[in-house]
């Protein structure tokens, strides 16, 4: 890191900037990740505009609607059905922007902003919970070394053996679908992962001479903790929440598809994709998988590639380095 | 109760409501009863009058050639005796009983007893109590070993021997028998010995070698039906009381060749058969055209679903192709207007209430959900038409017809009226469902009715593993729990006896009349005929007006498509397919 920093200091020897400006002037030459984050602003967008798509619509959000399934095929009805050129006065008649979503009519457009909102809200729950747990293990584990090393190290090859689709199956079986234990099944079975990261990362500042430092004059291990070390972990905690948040949308849309996720209640993408399975829905009305599916695979793309840019970003030393 | 394997999930689904099914087909007794129609083949290209119509007109068979079928998933057990329909349906055609049913759906002949092993139908006696078989002479087991009445007694004693079922609960259907004269204290002893020591049920007695009769606690007039179910075919006397992976030897015109598990069972045709026909076992020159049979089985629905396209198979044995949106659009496909058939079944799906719990002790409340449903919704969420029709009734319309179809509407003003008499305005109500489709779709439309008149409705959705398990939990919380239900036999007695008396063992909503219980007893003594059916009938309607037990939403439907080659296809209730009736084009 120090290299480049000469070198950027040479180039712009004007202004001595920090590492997190050099991050954001890393971040905003990388054309990927500006994209990644325009997308996920507009799926934000999306989600919070899910009431006004209601109103718009006229559809309300998990309400059945007749007129969204052909009286013939009996077919969730495809999109545009019913609209007016232009789109000018959709909730003044029975129109399906988008379609309908499944057998019961529901307007996919609604569907989609309120499931966009569950999938915002799981993503950054469960990322946070994971982070939480991770940090503390990763932390503890790190910096306290010895037996309480060894024991949270290998709580962490226990949890990474463990079967988490089972375990996930058996969870909802038992307690019922919802979203508080999707949160809480994804962040058990995937805090592991960051955790060695970060105690990786501690265990290699912890001799470092700023620690030895703190140590004699005198500051506590809570305070060498959370005031010296934590901070030097908030580049691999961005990266790694910005990834995280990817795999936990993936892993709820599974689970809802799989039917052991969410309840039917709740809107949900993956409940969208797994609706169009049952009976060949998908042959004869390829929306019900196509819309859902690809706002899910860029979105969870756009996490991920947010993620990388950020990593770039963050550790110029890698190998994906501008 | 039969289980059927596509109306397992379709029926858990939907109403959301599993299978379980009760064998059987339409009503009456030796000769006729109130059978509605169950035979409507479908003109694809007519939309809604597409189920009109029935199966085409017999054709002169040939003779020769394999019948090719595939199933999704396993039944239990091949050991014959397993509950699943479809089992019955392929027992039915190899094997025979005391009496059987004939290879037709007309609806005059589809509930007519017919003797098979049986020399003639059974004599009653005077006290309605007993019920006296004789054996044909001359009858054969494929060892060369005679057939008596001794096998007939131990066939009886090993289906329903608790220690050695395929599933698990007991002898599915034992309580047809229980009313047998010393049951219980049999079933007891069996129980407690694991099977080392069976001292008989007292109630069948061997008459002669030749003679059996049963007696019975009280007078059951559709016992002799009991006795033609799929899984009481007869099997020799020596048959060893242990767990099989295929039924034991039999007399009939086919036998299992080979069975691998999970994989594949094929059936070909029994070498000695002509002897029995000989001793006058009923077989008609145009029955028992093919060669055998082979089942593959592990087949998902889409592979089976483009090998019946291209006629690769005959027949989805487990119903599980076409489904779903597949039927709609194979309807309304021409290409498979000769080869497409939706039949009626004799089988209802309806929600159970939890009577013993507020808010649904009070009949009021119930009617309410009764009047809030809107059952074409859910028709339509079920796969349209052609897989079930709106229903409202405790009996299904293809097992009594002429019942009357509008007790219950969908009027959310007159259900909020009555939720309001009920004072049950705000009830927060728990609904489970299964969570296979479209059980989720069901339970969500059913809530927003009842939101719609007055009630809080939160859903709860159970795997089809454990739903009927905790259904059946008096500690369980619900109050509305959709289910299905198939005939047993063709007699309204296989609805009312497992499913509604104060100690039925399927009454998972606990409703308990005396009055009614003794009502149904009083009909049961009756024969099979239109006076039973008639009386069975009407009081469905009475109690679904006065009480409303159950909301019942729609009549399942039997979905098939055929291959091109395979002729004289038919289904209905008593024997789901009927083999000894179909015959393969290209011989």
């Amino acid at each position: 890191m120090a290299a480049v920093e000469q070198f950027e200091a040479i180039a712009d020897p004007a202004a001595a900037r920090t590492p997190r400006q050099l991050a954001l002037a890393r971040l905003r030459r990388d054309r990927v990740a500006l994209a990644s984050v325009g997308f996920i602003a507009l799926l934000v967008l999306f989600a919070a505009a899910a009431p006004a798509f209601e109103a718009w619509t006229g559809h309300p959000v998990n309400t059945s609607n007749s007129t969204g399934i052909d009286d013939y095929t009996l077919l969730p009805v495809g999109p545009l059905h019913g609209c007016p050129a232009g789109l000018a006065s959709v909730g003044e008649r029975p129109c399906f922007v988008l379609g309908a979503s499944n057998v019961l009519g529901y307007d996919m457009l609604v569907q989609l902003a309120y499931g966009a909102r569950t999938s915002l809200l799981i993503g950054v729950l469960a990322t946070i919970l994971t982070t939480l747990i991770a940090l503390a293990a990763g932390l503890v584990a790190g910096y306290a070394g010895g037996l309480t090393d060894a024991g949270i190290a290998r709580l962490m090859d226990v949890v990474a053996a463990f079967p988490f689709l089972l375990f996930a199956i058996a969870a909802s079986v038992v307690f019922g679908p919802s979203v508080a234990l999707v949160v809480i099944v994804i962040s058990i079975f995937s805090w592991f992962y960051p955790g060695r990261l970060f105690r990786g990362e501690v265990i290699a500042l912890r001799h470092r001479e700023f620690v030895a430092a703190a140590r004699m004059l005198g500051a506590s291990h809570t305070r060498i903790v959370v005031r010296h070390l934590l901070p030097q972990l908030v580049g691999p905690v961005i990266v790694l929440a910005s990834l995280s948040v990817a795999g936990v949308i993936a892993a709820e849309a599974a689970l809802t598809y799989l039917g052991f996720g969410l309840p039917f209640d709740v809107p949900s993408w993956g409940r969208m994709i797994s609706d169009a399975v049952p009976g060949g829905l998908y042959r004869n009305a390829p929306h019900l998988m196509v819309i859902p599916g690809t706002l899910l695979v860029l979105t969870v793309l756009a996490f991920n590639l947010l993620g990388d840019g950020l990593r770039d970003a963050l550790d110029p030393r890698g190998a994906g380095a501008r | 109760m039969r289980i059927r394997l596509a109306a397992l999930a379709a029926l858990i689904a939907l109403a959301a409501a599993l299978g379980a099914a009760c064998g059987g087909g339409s009503d009456s007794g030796g000769g006729g009863g109130a059978t509605s129609a169950a035979t409507e083949a479908v003109t694809p290209d007519s939309g809604a009058s597409y189920l009109e119509g029935g199966f085409p007109a017999t054709e002169t068979p040939v003779k020769g050639g394999v019948l090719k079928m595939a199933m999704t998933d396993n039944i239990d057990c091949w050991s014959g005796l397993s509950y699943y329909g479809v089992s019955w349906s392929v027992f039915y055609f190899m094997a025979r009983g005391l009496y059987g049913y004939p290879d037709s759906v007309d609806p005059a002949s589809t509930g007519t007893l017919t003797p098979d092993l049986a020399a003639d139908m059974p004599e009653l006696s005077e006290d309605g109590l007993t019920y006296t078989v004789r054996l044909r002479e001359g009858l054969t087991f494929p060892d060369g070993s005679a057939v008596d009445a001794e096998d007939v007694k131990a066939t009886f004693e090993y289906m329903l021997d608790p220690n050695i079922q395929c599933g698990t609960g007991g002898p599915p259907a034992s309580g047809y028998y229980a009313g047998l004269k010393g049951y219980a204290d049999w079933n007891t002893a069996m129980e407690e010995s694991k099977g080392k020591e069976n001292p008989g049920i007292a109630g069948i007695e061997v008459v002669d070698d030749l003679t059996v009769s049963f007696t019975l606690e009280a007078p059951d007039g559709a016992f002799p039906r009991a006795l033609a179910m799929g899984w009481s075919y007869i099997r020799p006397s020596d048959t060893p009381h242990k767990v099989l992976e295929t039924s034991p030897i039999f007399v009939g015109p086919y036998r299992i060749k080979e069975y691998t598990a999970d994989k594949s069972l094929v059936i070909e045709r029994e070498p000695t058969w002509a002897d029995n026909v000989a001793a006058g076992v009923p077989e008609a020159p145009e029955q028992n055209n093919i060669d055998g049979i082979e089942l593959e089985i592990g087949t998902p629905a889409d592979i089976q679903l483009a090998k019946l396209k291209s006629n690769e198979l005959d027949l989805s044995f487990g119903s599980d192709a076409p489904y779903g949106s597949d039927v709609p659009a194979i309807a309304n496909d021409p290409a498979y207007a000769d080869r497409f058939f939706s039949t009626a079944d004799a089988a209802v799906n309806y929600g159970t209430f939890r009577t013993n719990q507020p808010p649904f002790d009070k009949p009021e409340a119930r009617q309410a959900v009764n009047w809030a449903i809107d059952r074409d919704a859910l028709t339509k969420i079920a796969g349209g038409k052609l897989v079930r029709s709106p229903w409202t009734q405790i009996l299904p319309p293809n097992l009594i017809g002429d019942q009357p179809t509008d007790i219950y509407g969908y009027d959310p003003a007159k259900a909020k009226e009555l939720v309001a008499a009920a004072g049950v305005e705000g009830s927060e109500v728990l609904l489970l469902h299964g969570t296979e489709p479209p059980g989720p779709e069901a339970a969500a439309s059913i809530k927003e009715n009842l939101e719609a008149v007055g009630f809080t409705v939160k859903l709860k959705g159970l795997s089809a593993d454990v739903y009927y398990g905790y259904l059946a939990d008096p500690e369980s919380k619900w109050n509305l729990a959709p289910a299905g239900w198939i005939q047993d036999y063709p007699d309204a007695i296989t609805f009312y006896l497992p499913l509604l008396m104060c100690e039925s063992g399927s009454n998972y909503g606990a409703w308990c009349d005396e009055e009614f219980d003794a009502k149904v007893n009083e009909i049961n003594a009756l024969p099979p005929g239109p006076e039973r059916d008639a009386q069975f009938a009407e009081l469905s309607t009475q109690v679904m007006q006065e009480q409303a037990p159950w909301y019942p939403t729609g009549a399942p439907r039997q979905v098939t498509l055929t291959s091109e080659r395979l002729g004289n296809y038919i289904w209905g209730p008593a024997k789901n397919f009927y083999f000894g009736h179909y015959f393969l084009r290209e011989g």
